[in-house]
């Protein structure tokens, strides 16, 4: 059979024909299932989807902060690597020099946190929840731990737990207090973030629709 | 790193919640009638929508009927990947699940080569040559894009595509030599 525009236009024809009638008749179909009534689905359905597609811009949205990440982390090594003048004997920075709080950069090269992963458990965790608030799935990502809550009004929030790696990438952040410690927050149209840190660990919480339902776990958290 | 957050417009998560919505249990219905299994196929249906959800651009227009057939085709071959999984140790295949399918709509099909014969001769072709087909062709997607949706091989899709349109071309000439292909 040999390869001819005008054979590509016929089967595109009869394909969109074809897929016309059929959705024609899949409509037929929908609406005598509406008057039916008789398909059941569980609420985990809804759960399941929506879930999922929260870990996938959850996914794109650590894929987008690597080369940040990656940013710093280079920028750790460059300035760590820099002899300094007030280096006693020699020995690295990062052994006993205090690190001087104003600056980014000293920040960065400040002597890292014993290495620990953030080991919380969910009990401990959903016990200083707010009322309403439960978790319903603890998931692992390397050195991520990553809680799913839901509150009483089908709210979902996806809390993470990550050894903190250095200063937050807050540009686009707005800095509010909570409970004497600083924390960012954004508000886009169909997500929120809050993020801080605090005893090493970062914390991000993020949500759907309420942002308020953020503010109120980190006041429980912190 | 603003536009990286910025990774879904407000009228994509419209469609994707009014096409959730108003076809959700059409989409159920069509997955319990070939897993006749309400958790597989909640399974199969939540496994459509995010391959749904991954492709949401080549929607236009999420009322059209158009748009009804592709959600089906989508639901068919998620439930259909379950039913093959769930039949360990038998031979049963896609294509077997395909033959009784067949012999339903055999019946359907007219002697002469009017457009609604045409149809009813499409409709003859088993769904795993018919699916791709129509994905390529009703829904312009390509190769790459039906290999992902379907979860099988480019190469596997280009053969399949070429054996639905050698299967119509000589069913279409048996009913009346009318079209030259």
């Amino acid at each position: 059979m040999k390869y001819d525009d005008k054979n590509e236009r016929f089967f595109k024809n009869i394909a969109s024909l074809y897929a016309e009638k059929e959705g024609g008749l899949l409509k037929e179909e929908l609406a005598e299932l509406e008057k039916e009534n008789d398909i059941q689905y569980s609420p985990h359905l809804d759960r399941k989807i929506k879930n999922r597609i929260l870990s996938l811009k959850m996914r794109k949205l650590s894929y987008a902060l690597v080369p940040v990440a990656a940013c710093f982390l280079l920028l750790a090594v460059y300035f760590g690597s820099l002899p300094a003048n007030n280096r006693p004997n020699g020995t690295p920075i990062a052994d006993n020099a205090p690190a001087d709080s104003g600056s980014p950069i000293a920040q960065a090269t400040a002597p890292a946190a014993p290495h620990s992963t953030p080991a919380i458990s969910a009990e401990l965790l959903s016990a200083r929840l707010p009322y309403g608030y439960e978790i319903t799935e603890v998931d692992y990502d390397k050195e991520k731990t990553i809680f799913h809550i839901i509150n009483d009004t089908n709210n979902e929030i996806v809390l993470t737990m990550e050894e903190a790696a250095g200063q937050i990438a807050k540009n686009a952040f707005q800095e509010i207090v909570v409970n004497n410690t600083p924390v960012y927050g954004l508000v886009k149209k169909d997500y929120s973030v809050i993020t801080y840190e605090k005893d090493d660990i970062l914390y991000t919480l993020t949500s759907k629709y309420n942002y308020k339902d953020l503010i109120e776990i980190s006041k429980n958290l912190i | 790193m603003i536009i990286f957050l910025s990774f879904e417009t407000e009228s994509d998560k419209f469609k994707f919640e009014h096409i959730y919505g108003k076809y959700k249990k059409l989409l159920l219905f069509k997955a319990y009638n070939i897993l006749r299994d309400y958790t597989l196929a909640e399974d199969a249906v939540s496994e459509a929508f995010i391959r749904i959800y991954k492709n949401l651009d080549k929607i236009e227009d999420a009322d059209s009927n158009k748009t009804v057939s592709f959600l089906v085709t989508i639901v068919k071959n998620t439930s259909l990947t379950i039913l093959s999984r769930q039949k360990t140790g038998s031979t049963v295949t896609l294509e077997d699940y395909d033959e009784k399918d067949d012999s339903d709509l055999e019946e359907l099909v007219l002697s002469e080569a009017a457009a609604e014969n045409i149809l009813k001769i499409v409709d003859t072709l088993k769904d795993e040559l018919k699916t791709p087909f129509l994905l390529k062709y009703a829904h312009d997607l390509s190769h790459k894009e039906i290999a992902r949706i379907l979860n099988i091989s480019e190469n596997n899709v280009t053969v399949r595509i070429h054996r639905a349109k050698k299967k119509l071309a000589e069913l279409l000439r048996k009913e009346g030599n009318v079209y030259e292909i």
